[in-house]
């Protein structure tokens, strides 16, 4: 019994490493997708719009994505 | 516990035959109401642990089941996770690598210069841009093919 609450607890820090990876992927993804479009001379402003777009998924991995989920299913249920 | 239980019933056993014993040989009606009272006294506790014991094996049941429940989601859990989390990575691995990254500002700059180079509006250049992003970006494609979908089972 222990040792399987062991087990599913221990899933929570495996996600959260997941999910790390996953984040730092992106991350690098991001960095090259930037300074190529600046390397490209294309406008600052230009280039932090472009780069939103393409991390897009970046705000999806996150907590306040998460939050609001939560509470749109609370409204949702109330 | 078995031993216990045993003994227990034994005890009560003996006391049952004692006041049939001090039934029988009762000469006054005082004697008698006594052992009445004696009896439903005994019935009493009979009755209380019947009822424990009934509480017992239902405790252990529930403890039982949590424990299987516990088992099962250990063993499944994080091979459900594993095969979740491994495919996704390797997707975004796939999507995000830098250098198809960098290939894709390349194009993307590329797209963008040409256009104000042949006299289009920066705004409108940019609106081009975002657009024809949005079509080669695949991720975002896909999940809002996903979005639409499940709002739609959900209506």
């Amino acid at each position: 019994m222990l040792s399987s609450i062991f087990k599913v607890s221990y899933i929570i820090p495996k996600v959260l490493w997941h999910v790390a990876g996953m984040k730092r992927i992106i991350k690098h993804g991001k960095r090259a997708f930037e300074q190529s479009l600046k390397e490209n001379g294309v406008p600052e402003e230009i280039v932090t719009e472009l780069v939103k777009e393409f991390v897009f998924i970046d705000e999806i991995i996150s907590v306040q994505f998460l939050r609001m989920i939560i509470s749109q299913e609370k409204n949702e249920i109330k | 516990m078995d031993e216990e239980i045993r003994r227990n019933e034994d005890h009560i056993d003996k006391t049952l035959r004692q006041l049939l014993e001090e039934l029988k040989n009762a000469k006054s009606e005082e004697e008698i109401e006594l052992i009445e009272k004696k009896i439903e006294l005994l019935e009493d506790m009979i009755e209380e642990k019947g009822h424990k014991k009934k509480v017992e094996f239902k405790t252990e049941n529930d403890a039982q089941e949590v424990k299987e429940i516990m088992d099962a989601l250990a063993e499944s859990l994080p091979k459900i996770m594993d095969s979740l989390m491994g495919p996704l990575k390797e997707l975004l691995n796939e999507l995000y690598d830098p250098e198809k990254a960098e290939m894709l500002g390349k194009n993307i700059a590329t797209f963008y210069k040409e256009m104000v180079a042949a006299g289009m509006e920066p705004d409108k250049a940019f609106e081009l841009t975002k657009n024809y992003m949005e079509s080669i970006n695949v991720v975002k494609s896909l999940l809002e093919a996903f979005v639409r979908k499940s709002e739609r089972v959900k209506h």
